[in-house]
């Protein structure tokens, strides 16, 4: 199984930080992944695009009441929406790129 | 009494049928806003003005007016639009006119002052540095556009003087949203909570149906993106909102497609900056109330900083980009071939560039390409930046070469040869507000 098949999300760009919005679609789920979804396993996910990868380049906050995570990734965008040479210049498939990461061994036991 | 803010663009060149569908499908609408400027969007309207002094704003705006503003006027709707760009001046010109043709006469009320690109170099250098890295601008930097992000007290100053019309240059793209609310409600500056949640229910319709199901990546297959519902806010005197849409119209408001856009755009939800309010909603909760209405709990907002975010564009080389299609087998290598076929020759003519970025479409270029197995076709994508624009047509140039003389089974992504694009450099900075004197004008067409 996949992120995606127990949770959703949106991302953007400020400047040349992207930002990553996920929510539990099951509020049952978001202990899961808050646990699972550290600043730590966010940076290795998206180590290509990172300036300077690694841990201090993600911030993480956590929204309880909604069930939501939200990740700044700084430097992550080539230089911003007006200087990158990417296709997707403001990071808008970064949270499907998060979301495809398998967790079958991660997940298992969970809610049983 | 409930004010109902409906947004029904989320930037220029949203869907053009939008305003029609909200006005005709919202019952009860006190207010129907649209926003076209995204940050580059500024550069690229001051290059208009520079070829046409009448130019310079979002030339699509006068047509949707055309085609609303008899039923707006009728039914009492007010029409927001930050359309204004860097000449709101020349907007009003274009919606009275259009306006008259049908025999109207609606006061139209603008909102200038955000921008200085004339006197960029009076502002102290540490007022000029990048918002984000520090960097100081460069002091040979030809700014293109300079705008201060103003928030919703000027949009109520103009509202105050019953405008059937409001035109704003830049201003915060919730401010068109929460303008309204401060007008109707009277909120005074000192109203943080409730101004944190105005600029929070704005937060959330200023970009469109990304509130109403567009861009969902829930359970996206269901829903009627074809006849999407663009958002409403209906927000009560003490600021709480409910987020809904037109009656009869395709999307889905949940709690879940709100919370997407929700954490659109966004970094520490406990300080979430705008010019009149920090807002707070760290904290916040959902409540499905009724099918396609969503309540918003527990916003808070706290007193803004002395400094408006401001936008700087400066003029910054070019960039071109290509795109050549290869097929199996080996789509993959072939587009490496290309890849490294474009830079030799271009090595070989000596064409200057700053940076070279390849991706191969279907492999890599969205994603790291851990995910793919062998494609079934690639498309190889390549741009670059250089500082000359005889360059980059010389660049865009090299790509036909590789229909008849490059590796096999390729062909053309988009016909025609593409051209070098003007880049201009973005450079956020924070300005003393005290610099800015936010104007309203108001004229009867």
């Amino acid at each position: 199984m996949k992120l995606h098949d127990i949770a959703h999300g949106r991302s953007g760009d400020k400047g040349n930080k992207a930002n990553v919005g996920i929510i539990a679609t099951d509020r049952d789920d978001f202990p899961f992944l808050r646990d699972l979804l550290t600043e730590a396993y966010v940076a290795a996910v998206f180590e290509a695009f990172l300036e300077e990868p690694g841990v201090e380049s993600v911030d993480r906050y956590i929204l309880p009441k909604m069930g939501g995570l939200n990740f700044v990734l700084h430097g992550a965008l080539d230089g911003g929406a007006s200087e990158s040479l990417r296709t997707d210049r403001q990071g808008k498939t970064f949270a499907a790129m998060l979301l495809r990461q398998e967790i079958d061994d991660e997940y298992e036991g969970f809610r049983d | 009494m409930t004010v109902r803010i409906a947004n029904a663009a989320g930037f220029w060149g949203d869907d053009s049928e939008a305003p029609r569908r909200v006005i005709e499908h919202a019952a009860d609408l006190d207010y129907l806003t649209m926003d076209y400027l995204a940050e580059v969007t500024m550069a690229v309207l001051v290059r208009q003005q520079e070829q046409d002094p009448d130019r310079g704003y979002a030339t699509d705006f006068p047509s949707v007016v055309d085609d609303i503003l008899a039923e707006a006027m009728d039914r009492g709707v007010t029409i927001l639009a930050n359309a204004g760009g860097v000449n709101p001046q020349a907007c009003r010109e274009a919606v009275a006119s259009v306006a008259e043709e049908q025999g109207l006469e609606p006061t139209i009320a603008t909102v200038s002052g955000d921008d200085f690109r004339d006197r960029v170099t009076e502002f102290d250098d540490d007022h000029l540095r990048h918002a984000d890295t520090g960097e100081a601008l460069p002091a040979d930097a030809d700014v293109v556009s300079a705008n201060a992000y103003f928030g919703g007290f000027p949009v109520a100053e103009a509202l105050s003087a019953d405008p059937d019309v409001v035109i704003t240059g830049r201003v915060i793209d919730a401010a068109l949203i929460l303008g309204p609310l401060i007008h109707e409600y009277g909120w005074g500056r000192g109203e943080y909570d409730r101004l944190a949640r105005g600029l929070i229910a704005g937060h959330v319709i200023e970009c469109g149906a990304q509130a109403t199901g567009g861009n969902f990546l829930g359970e996206w297959e269901e829903i009627d993106f074809e006849h999407i519902g663009f958002p409403i806010a209906e927000v009560e005197a003490d600021g709480s909102t409910v987020i809904t849409k037109p009656a009869g119209t395709g999307g889905l408001v949940t709690p879940e497609t709100v919370g997407e856009q929700l954490l659109y755009e966004v970094a520490d939800p406990s300080a979430y900056y705008g010019p009149d309010v920090v807002a707070d909603f760290q904290h916040v909760r959902l409540e499905q109330v009724e099918t396609d209405r969503v309540a918003m709990h527990n916003v808070a907002g706290s007193p803004p900083t002395d400094t408006y975010k401001a936008s700087l564009h400066y003029r910054d080389g070019f960039t071109v980009r290509s795109d050549v299609v290869y097929a199996n087998p080996d789509a993959e290598s072939k587009a490496d071939r290309a890849f490294e076929y474009i830079r030799n020759r271009a090595d070989e003519r000596g064409i200057e560039y700053d940076r070279f970025r390849t991706e191969a479409f279907g492999v890599d270029a969205l994603h790291d390409g851990t995910a793919s197995g062998e494609p079934e076709e690639v498309v190889a994508r390549i741009a670059i930046e250089t500082p000359n624009k005889g360059d980059g047509y010389e660049f865009a140039s090299l790509f036909a070469n590789l229909g008849l003389g490059g590796p096999p089974a390729v062909t053309m992504f988009n016909p025609g040869r593409s051209s070098p694009t003007p880049k201009f450099a973005y450079h956020p900075v924070l300005v003393p507000k005290s610099e800015f004197e936010p104007t309203v004008e108001v004229t009867d067409a």
